[in-house]
């Protein structure tokens, strides 16, 4: 296989997880989330961590069944053909979401940086830089990544730091929220965002051992996690649950609020490089996802000459939506329901099946 | 009538305009391709000539040999006569063999460099003549004589004017052969070419050859041939002398505190400069030759029990597959060895400071030197090497840590300041407070060029500026730089061609450039900030964040000869306190973990063991 990539540590697995799922910290995710489960949702990220870290040893027993990756030992439980369907099944989650994230990102592009732009050549942008990505390798954009997250980390923490003087933390209370019960739900159901974190158990291979992978992802996506939790919490802090479920991007509105002299102030401009970059990144990352499980579904020698058309698709397809309210609608109907097959449902199949097969060997 | 002719001529001359008669100007034919070249005949009859001419010199003489043999027979028998007949009958024998009619047209099909000495000295001669072109040829230096002895042997030397010392050829080459034997000697009892290496010839370096090949290889790096007549070795004596430049200061790494001598253009010396500073066994040279016509000399140094044996081969692999005529300097050697030679980014070090040289072969890198040039290249490197200098070791870790902080501040304003100007000039103007907003928008009022080719004007005066400062005379440089860049840039406001704010940001940005110590790297990002300024034109901010991540992303992905570019950043490994910041020289205890060296620890865990110690006085 000459797409097998090269050889990862943890760094490269922090660091891919990091960036596939920090995404909905610039995205329309958190208002929808506030609208639901009131000022409490910003521990909607926690619980979802949780929930992986809980999935994370069901996980690590099924890859005990194959020297592989999760596809090998997929179909060392499942057979040929629900491999083939289930690798299908994430090929499609890994393309749906690179097209939603495409649209929205080229959107915010329009709405926040460069309102005069073409829509569609906001689209060719991101294309081309996700094919640039994608064309120097999964190793190189892991590696990418992990010099990048420092310099994303202080710029998220320097923006939450600059609005403090915005903060009211009464605003975090549920006092007037919709309940423990509904926000524990939906914590769980928001465990869809997560869906990064499956990508080191499908390249398994290329990392060192079972316990580099373990490591990745639960500092990889903790930190993702802490990080998205601390932004809702500023950002509901900042505008109370009643405003907060009216904003489009809350990111670049934490950012517009900061005001700290003449001088220091409408910095947000200089943010736009923190999330077009994180935007980029992240769509190059869902569709190498899904290139390389559809080499793996075809036997396909090589991912290369799937790239261009791969992106010219995913493209057209994040044109095809006629306003960006129903991608936002989409985005988050399929985060908290279809993702959650893929993040949730498959890998407690997987398990049950492993421990159905060491039940039979024992008897 | 005289003048009637004279005007008749004239108008005839002026009516019957007659073109001057000059010979059809020079045209350098065109070669057709797919067309073989047609064989000249008379190449066969040249060549059938030199057969039928060896031949005759041999049958001369043999002639003559039978004719000193008849003389000799008829005067009273001696011993030594005899004997000196038997050995120049013997060598007539062999070169009888030699010039067989099937051997020579098996010679004549073989490459010449690979034919073998022959016992006749005059086809020797005549050889070298044909090798090196003579008589057009004026380097070649033949120098005929007789060695005393008994009998007395014909001797001819062959060296390059310019490459040898004449006075190491007068005192220990002619002088010991011509004037301090005795007539009594006798070379041809046993092998001469051994008696005379060990007997009679004081050079330090003398061995002999069988193959012209190797002949000329000598020849050509300033050694001696000496042909016997009936032996058919040389003799290559060491007579190198070519003069060179001595060792001066460094032009382009200047340091405070470090070393003060850089290489040279030759070769031993530069190798001999580096083992200086490391005089161990363990420090290995190993020389081949690069160029298929120049034959130029090629140095590959390293610590034999440090390096990573690995990169040792992989470097001799690349440096014996590169088939070139001539390889021109260091840096042309360079671009033959990279891996990504369309990336203007330097993924070699080339340093001209043998101390840079030592330090690096210490961590178990590899230096590789050439004959003629007078830097190194050090590979393997990451990015971060290129940001340290000489000297950094010099320095307090504090002081180093600052001006190493300075140089990466330097370079990322050299790489985004024009970009992020014009980012936000065009695109997000919100994020300039507005009492400078209205003092820039006051400045550019006159100007009538938009921003993006007010600061490409600015830049390519600047690049303008650089490249004649380098290129004209050292005295004038520092005169045209502080020309161009006070007066121009004045001149350029005064006119309102520029705001005052464009010569800012341009002369803000050249000045950081130099502070990036690496004179290819810092080509590679100035290049790279076009790049910046026009996506930033382009997209604004959102452009630069493109720039930005297709750079890093291309970054990651170049390797020097096998060790990723970044590391130890990406990927990571085990780091010593020595990428961008460094820490106190005794922390420096491991070597780059990227490189793999055979012996990871450079210091001992408590390298100032003294201060575990009493005292000078308080041993008790």
């Amino acid at each position: 296989m000459s797409y097998q990539p090269g050889h990862m540590g943890l760094a490269e697995g922090m660091a891919l997880i990091f960036a596939a799922t920090l995404a909905p910290v610039f995205l329309t995710t958190f208002p929808f989330s506030v609208d639901t489960a009131g000022p409490l949702a910003w521990s909607a990220p926690i619980i979802s961590y949780l929930e992986f870290i809980i999935l994370l040893y069901p996980l690590l027993y099924v890859m005990r069944h194959s020297a592989q990756d999760l596809y090998g030992a997929c179909r060392e439980l499942l057979g040929e053909w629900p491999t083939r369907l289930i690798a299908f099944y994430y090929v499609t989650l890994y393309l749906l979401d690179a097209v939603l994230l495409l649209r929205q990102f080229a959107e915010n592009t329009l709405i926040t940086a460069l309102p005069a732009l073409e829509f569609e050549a906001a689209i060719i942008l991101y294309g081309i830089m996700a094919l640039i990505l994608l064309y120097i390798g999964i190793e190189s954009l892991a590696q990418t990544s992990y010099i990048l997250m420092p310099l994303l980390i202080i710029g998220l923490l320097l923006i939450l730091a600059l609005a403090s003087s915005r903060y009211n933390f009464l605003f975090l209370t549920p006092w007037n929220g919709t309940g423990l019960v509904t926000v524990g739900f939906w914590g769980v159901r928001a465990g869809g965002i997560n869906l990064g974190a499956l990508l080191p158990f499908f390249l398994a291979t290329s990392f060192q051992n079972r316990r580099t992978l373990k490591n990745a992802v639960v500092y990889g996506l903790g930190l993702s996690a802490l990080l998205r939790t601390a932004a809702f919490v500023c950002y509901t802090a900042a505008f109370g649950a009643s405003i907060s479920r009216e904003k489009l991007l809350p990111f670049y509105e934490l950012a517009r609020l900061v005001y700290l002299s003449r001088f220091v102030q409408r910095i947000e401009a200089f943010f736009i490089i923190v999330w077009s970059i994180m935007g980029m990144i992240n769509i190059a990352i869902d569709i190498f996802a899904a290139l390389y499980l559809l080499c793996r579904l075809f036997n396909l020698p090589a991912l290369r000459p799937l790239m261009l058309p791969m992106v010219m698709i995913v493209g057209e397809l994040a044109m095809l939506p006629p306003a960006v309210t129903e991608v936002v609608v989409i985005y988050i109907t399929a985060l908290f329901s279809y993702y959650n097959i893929g993040t949730l449902v498959i890998p407690l199949i997987l398990f049950c099946a492993a421990l159905l097969r060491k039940w039979r060997e024992a008897a | 009538m005289n003048i009637i002719t004279k005007n008749f001529k004239a108008l005839k001359e002026l009516i019957l305009y007659k073109p001057p008669e000059i010979p059809s100007p020079f045209v350098l034919g065109e070669k057709e391709e797919g067309r073989p070249e047609p064989v000249s005949p008379l190449d066969q009859i040249h060549a059938d000539a030199d057969m039928h001419a060896s031949l005759l010199r041999c049958a001369e003489r043999l002639a003559k040999a039978l004719e000193k043999a008849r003389k000799i027979l008829t005067q009273p028998l001696r011993t030594e006569t005899l004997a000196s007949l038997a050995k120049e009958l013997e060598a007539l024998q062999e070169q009888q063999a030699q010039l067989t009619p099937l051997l020579q047209a098996y010679n004549r099909k073989q490459d010449p460099l690979d034919q073998t000495v022959s016992t006749s000295l005059q086809e020797n001669r005549l050889m070298l003549e044909r090798l090196y072109n003579l008589p057009a040829n004026k380097d070649l230096v033949m120098r005929e004589l007789t060695i005393p002895g008994t009998p007395p042997v014909a001797a001819i030397l062959f060296f390059i004017d310019g490459l040898i010392d004449k006075d190491t050829i007068n005192l220990a080459v002619l002088q010991p052969l011509m004037l301090l034997g005795n007539t009594h000697r006798q070379l041809y009892d046993g092998r001469p070419t051994t008696r005379l290496i060990t007997e009679y010839l004081p050079s330090n370096q003398v061995r002999t050859a069988t193959t012209f090949g190797d002949v000329l290889d000598s020849l050509n790096l300033g050694d001696t041939a000496l042909f016997l007549d009936g032996v058919s070795e040389a003799v290559l004596l060491e007579t190198k002398g070519q003069e060179h430049r001595s060792i001066d200061r460094p032009q382009m790494e200047q340091s405070v505190r470090g070393s003060q001598s850089a290489f040279t253009e030759t070769l031993r010396v530069n190798t001999g400069l580096v083992r200086a500073i490391l005089r161990t066994s363990d420090l290995t040279t190993e020389i081949s030759n690069i160029g298929v016509r120049s034959n130029t000399l090629c140095a590959v140094m390293y610590l034999h029990s440090l390096v990573n044996p690995r990169l040792v081969q992989e470097m001799k692999r690349r440096l014996d597959g590169i088939k070139v005529d001539h390889v021109t300097s260091a840096g042309a050697l360079l671009l033959q060895l990279i891996d990504h030679p369309m990336l203007p980014f330097p993924q070699a070090l080339t340093t001209e400071r043998p101390d840079r040289v030592a330090a690096a072969l210490l961590e178990g890198r590899l230096a590789v030197l050439l004959d003629g040039s007078p830097f190194a290249i050090v590979a393997p490197i990451s990015m971060f090497t290129l940001f340290h200098t000489g000297e950094d070791f010099s320095f307090s870790w504090i002081a180093a840590s600052f001006l190493r902080l300075l140089r990466f501040i330097g370079t990322f304003l050299t790489l985004t300041l024009p970009a992020i100007y014009i980012a936000i000039s065009y695109f997000h103007q919100e994020a300039i407070p507005t009492d400078m907003i209205l003092a820039i928008a006051a400045a550019r009022e006159r100007v009538p060029f938009p921003s993006i080719l007010e600061i490409l004007m600015m830049e390519f005066a600047f690049e303008l500026l650089r490249e004649a400062g380098t290129r004209i005379p050292s005295l004038l440089g520092p005169s045209i730089g502080i020309v161009g860049g006070i007066i121009l840039g004045q001149a350029a406001v005064s006119a309102g061609i520029v705001s005052p704010i464009t010569v800012v940001i341009v002369a803000v940005t050249g000045l950081a450039s130099f502070a990036i110590p690496d004179y290819s790297y810092s080509y590679a990002i100035r290049l790279f900030r076009f790049v910046l300024e026009i996506l930033a034109f382009m997209l604004g901010l959102v452009g630069v964040a493109c720039g930005l991540l297709a750079l890093t992303a291309l970054l990651c992905s170049v390797k020097s000869l096998g060790v990723p570019y970044l590391s130890p950043v990406a990927p990571k490994t085990r780091a010593g306190y020595d990428i961008v910041l460094r820490g106190p020289i005794y922390t420096q205890e491991l070597r780059p973990d990227d490189l793999n060296a055979q012996d990871r620890r450079r210091q001992a865990g408590v390298s100032r063991q003294w201060r575990e110690e009493p005292p000078a006085g308080r041993e008790e």
